[in-house]
């Protein structure tokens, strides 16, 4: 599991005195601030990565949104919490702007993941913990026909084990919000799943 | 649940269990990308200061010739005593040239 949003902060880090720095034009403090918020985000970026761009561009790109907006960052929130929002907005817009998305086919299956699938659904306890890589690789492929908002809200409840609350933190949508979306997300997973396994069986 | 759902649970829990992999340490050239472009940003913020202060300089002198045209238009000049020359100069050059 991810470890919780509120347990990012490395103890004796000065958050808010290395934002001020940093307002400060201190070059040493913009250079801490990005190591210190390096893991979070490149977690974030490679967990909502968009197929056509590479994490570290897409890193690059929230951190200069994450220094260009610093003056306006009020501390209402924690820092992290709203670097996470600029993070998964940035690969939001970029998963949008990558509209085609190409019909999932068992053909595009490797044969690790066919035989995940043929674990899963020959019944409970069937699939090998050394099929969990395909096993996820497959999710992710199932993911990418979704929407991205779809595909962000499943990675966040069922990939990353995030609570509501927590997804709530993250993304700045509201509780009802996040379980209605989560809910239509998930039904329209489940017809990308039983369109792949239909194709299996013709 | 159906068995559909159940696959798909079962899916996405063995899914789960594999952990994205992200380094903890930046790469060099990443972190040297992002603080050449903060410092390109810091120097943009430079310039744009200066063409506000440019911006503003400009707004206080023509402010200032303005007040110094009204000023000067509304201050009494020594015209009645420069028309009184030029009349004066004008009957000398009929007498001189009838």
């Amino acid at each position: 599991m991810v470890a919780p949003l509120s347990a990012m902060p490395k103890p004796g880090f000065d958050v808010t005195a290395c934002v001020e720095r940093v307002r400060r034009q201190d070059e040493e403090a913009a250079r801490a601030l990005f190591r210190h918020l390096y893991p979070l985000v490149a977690r974030l970026v490679r967990s909502h990565l968009p197929r056509r761009t590479s994490p570290e561009d897409l890193v690059q790109i929230v951190f200069m949104k994450v220094f260009a907006n610093l003056d306006r960052f009020s501390g209402a929130v924690p820092l992290e919490h709203w670097v996470s929002r600029i993070a998964i907005n940035t690969c939001l817009n970029q998963l949008a702007a990558e509209k085609a998305r190409p019909e999932l086919r068992w053909a595009d299956l490797s044969e690790e993941q066919t035989d995940a699938l043929e674990a899963v659904t020959a019944g409970p306890d069937v699939l090998d913990p050394s099929q969990n890589l395909a096993a996820r690789e497959i999710v992710e492929k199932l993911l990418a026909q979704l929407a991205p908002a779809d595909r962000l809200l499943l990675t966040l409840l069922h990939l990353e084990g995030r609570t509501v609350e927590e997804v709530r933190q993250i993304t700045g949508w509201n509780v009802p919000v996040i379980k209605v979306r989560a809910f239509r997300a998930r039904r329209k997973l489940r017809k990308e799943f039983e369109k792949l396994m239909a194709a299996r069986a013709r | 649940m159906n068995s559909k759902d159940e696959e798909l649970q079962r899916l996405l829990s063995a899914a789960a269990k594999t952990k994205v992999e992200a380094a903890v340490e930046p790469p060099l050239v990443l972190e040297t990308r992002v603080l050449a472009q903060w410092r390109a940003g810091r120097a943009d913020d430079d310039s744009a200061s200066l063409v506000a202060f440019f911006r503003h300089a400009l707004v206080g002198a023509s402010l200032v010739l303005v007040l110094s045209a009204v000023w000067s238009l509304s201050q009494p000049t020594g015209g009645t005593a420069g028309d009184e020359a030029a009349l004066l100069n004008y009957e000398i050059q009929r007498g001189l040239n009838p």
